[in-house]
């Protein structure tokens, strides 16, 4: 049943989304006490990939045994590995050329081509 | 009330009224001829609320003609002002109307005329190739269309009301930041992107389902023409980049507006981090760009050199390998940011890489033309065109790829003759032939062919005279974008000068054959199949039979999101919620009607 998929889907994207506004405002209410400041980054990376697991599931269709799907799913994925990744790998290096160097000197180029 | 926009901003200096009336002076020109032929109602039923994909493509061409023209008279200054400038005369722009000339020569040209050129292309062919009556979701394709206009209609709207971007066309921060970038010029930038580009994505998700599922059941994959197999290619880089392009603007704009820092010097921000997330979509933009082209080649050497493709199979391998490989190369573009030598020596090394992919196809081309009985229509001009400058452009790209080499050649008119050569002599030289190509099938009569010889040679000879200096002058060190010039390069930008002038003769040409053949349309006729073409679009009527279906809602959508954008810019805040708000309840409304279509 579709319907009942997206029902499914709609509501606990709602309540996934507020339990974490929920606890950003109990953390700023609570004058980053609790929850605390360390616990609240992975809180919100679990709530956020079981947001993603939700959405692909019951908006996406992904459930299915659909190869398209999967294969799809597979090069986003790859995608994702390669901006992200890459991007982490670029900028590192980046600050840490940046680091090593004299700083007077160094003045980033920003133009582009 | 109204933002920041009060009566200042139409007043300008005298070259930037000049810029700002002719636009008036065309809308009205438009509006008037319109209303004189009493054509507004055949013009709003036949094609703006059709929903027929060619009807759709044409509409999308015309847009790209109307921009190029604009781009072409930017290029035109660019170079005026470059071969004028040289002992006391200092040209006649001002610098920062310079710099906003440079930013909106290369935004219109890749975003207002190469995209639209390739999406008319593909809604035109894509589904007559596949044997589909039309895309997947005729109203999103509508939709996708006029938020594309709107789009190219903010950027035009600068000249009148405000500036554009002075930033160069990927504006980079720190410049393209508020402190440094006060006025509404970037903000027009971001948001004809913005809106411009979500019909992009759009698009792209469009033509992937419609390639997908609504082949003929015989069309395997491996039968599927290669125009097709780039196109789809094409889309799924689409998918995959435009969403970074969307979210790096977005940042930029929370940057603008709400005062956040992700690309400002301070406070934990970091421009180098733009720079990079650009040309994680702006090089997979090349190639979406580049690969139909390949795609509508592939479909043309063969019909006239009256011969099967050579090398089907490693022509789709070759397209494969591209998309992905498009991933990896993004780093070349700025080698000379100072990222260690093992990033660069990678990002070089993948950018070699790619090139071999296209050079497989440049000989299948070859190998197809071999012993072939090769038959010189236009098409097939363009195609030797494109075969000779492009391999060049290719050669001085993988120059480029080389960090080392790049460290000397960044930023210099090296660099510019490169992308030049790759977008003139590939995209659009490949654009130019498939309208030539598939013209008479769309409105089924034929082009003139002799003014299209002429504007072939006027093209391919003022493109390397146009070009051709800048790759000297770039090995001498002229950088680019300089508004002022050392006499020693003033000989050689007088010769890019008149081969810019030769461009413009060709552009003459190509508006002249199009009157000359509407004139005389009833003695070309073209048949069903005039070059002797083996693909499925031959196999129908010439013209094609349109669908009648229609809607007001994508023109509707474009109204509104076009109120937002303009009240995004100057930041009327009331508009903007009245045209977001009104983009959301055309549609909801739009999916509680029943249609036939989605």
């Amino acid at each position: 049943m579709t319907i009942k998929n997206y029902i499914i889907g709609f509501v606990s994207s709602l309540a996934i989304t507020s339990v974490a506004f929920g606890l950003m405002f109990k953390h700023l209410a609570s004058g980053h006490v609790w929850p605390a400041h360390d616990a609240m980054v992975p809180i919100l990376v679990v709530l956020a990939l079981l947001q993603l697991i939700v959405q692909l599931v019951c908006f996406l269709h992904l459930n299915k045994a659909e190869v398209r799907n999967w294969l799809t799913f597979g090069f986003a994925l790859f995608i994702v590995v390669v901006v992200v990744g890459g991007t982490l790998w670029i900028m590192n290096n980046l600050q840490q050329s940046h680091a090593e160097s004299d700083h007077d000197h160094v003045t980033p180029q920003t133009l582009d081509d | 009330m109204l933002g920041k926009l009060d009566l200042s901003a139409f007043i300008h200096g005298p070259i930037e009224t000049v810029a700002q009336l002719s636009v008036v002076f065309g809308v009205v020109v438009v509006v008037g001829l319109l209303s004189y032929y009493k054509a507004w109602g055949w013009l709003w039923r036949e094609y703006l609320t059709s929903l027929d994909a060619k009807k759709i493509g044409i509409m999308y061409i015309a847009l790209s003609f109307v921009m190029l023209a604009r781009g072409a008279v930017d290029a035109f200054m660019m170079r005026t002002q470059q071969a004028i400038e040289v002992g006391a005369n200092s040209g006649f722009l001002s610098p920062d109307h310079y710099a906003q000339v440079f930013t909106a020569h290369g935004v219109i040209m890749i975003f207002f005329v190469a995209m639209p050129f390739m999406f008319g292309l593909i809604n035109l062919i894509v589904p007559l190739q596949i044997g589909a009556k039309d895309v997947a979701y005729p109203f999103l394709n509508s939709m996708s269309f006029w938020l594309t206009v709107v789009g190219a209609v903010l950027i035009n709207l600068s000249l009148v009301v405000g500036e554009f971007a002075a930033t160069g066309w990927l504006a980079y921060p720190p410049l393209s930041e508020l402190q440094f970038s006060p006025g509404v010029g970037v903000d027009y930038y971001i948001w004809a992107l913005q809106i411009a580009g979500v019909g992009t994505l759009i698009s792209g998700i469009n033509f992937l389902v419609t390639i997908t599922t609504m082949r003929l059941k015989d069309m395997s994959w491996m039968k599927m023409p290669i125009f097709v197999w780039t196109v789809f290619g094409a889309m799924i880089l689409v998918i995959f980049a435009f969403p970074i392009l969307t979210g790096t603007l977005g940042l930029l704009s929370l940057d603008r507006i709400a005062g956040f820092h992700f690309f400002t010097t301070d406070l934990g921000g970091s421009a180098m981090m733009y720079v990079n997330l650009i040309w994680a979509w702006g090089h997979p933009e090349v190639y979406i760009l580049i690969l139909p082209a390949f795609g509508i080649f592939s479909e043309i050497v063969p019909t006239f050199s009256q011969k099967r493709l050579f090398g089907y199979t490693s022509m789709v391998v070759a397209t494969l390998a591209i998309v992905f490989l498009s991933f990896i190369v993004w780093v070349h573009h700025f080698f000379t940011m100072g990222a260690g030598a093992d990033v660069n020596a990678f990002f070089g090394i993948m950018t070699m890489a790619i090139a071999i992919p296209t050079g497989v196809k440049v000989f299948n081309w070859l190998f197809t033309m071999f012993r072939g009985r090769i038959l010189f229509k236009t098409p097939m001009l363009w195609f030797m065109g494109f075969l000779t400058t492009f391999v060049l452009g290719g050669a001085t790209g993988v120059l480029l790829a080389v960090p080392g080499a790049d460290f000397q050649l960044h930023n210099s008119l090296f660099l510019v003759a490169h992308f030049h050569n790759m977008i003139i002599g590939g995209v659009l030289f490949g654009f130019f032939a498939g309208f030539v190509y598939w013209f008479p099938k769309i409105f089924g009569f034929m082009l003139n062919e002799r003014l299209g010889v002429y504007a072939f040679w006027c093209w391919i000879v003022g493109f390397v005279l146009a070009f051709i200096p800048l790759y000297i002058l770039g090995l001498m060190g002229m950088t680019r974008r300089l508004y002022e010039v050392s006499p020693q390069f003033h000989p050689l930008l007088v010769v890019a000068g008149v081969g810019a002038a030769v461009i413009a003769l060709g552009m003459f040409f190509q508006v002249l054959q199009l009157v000359v053949s509407i004139w005389q349309r009833k003695e070309n006729p073209a048949g069903d199949n005039p070059w002797n073409g083996t693909h499925l679009e031959w196999q129908t009527s010439s013209p094609p039979p349109f669908d009648p279906e229609r809607s007001n809602d994508g023109v509707m959508v474009g109204i509104l999101a076009g109120l937002f954008g303009f009240a995004m810019i100057w930041q009327i805040w009331w508009l903007a919620v009245i045209g977001l708000v009104g983009v959301l309840a055309v549609l909801i409304a739009r999916s509680f009607q029943h249609h036939e279509h989605s």
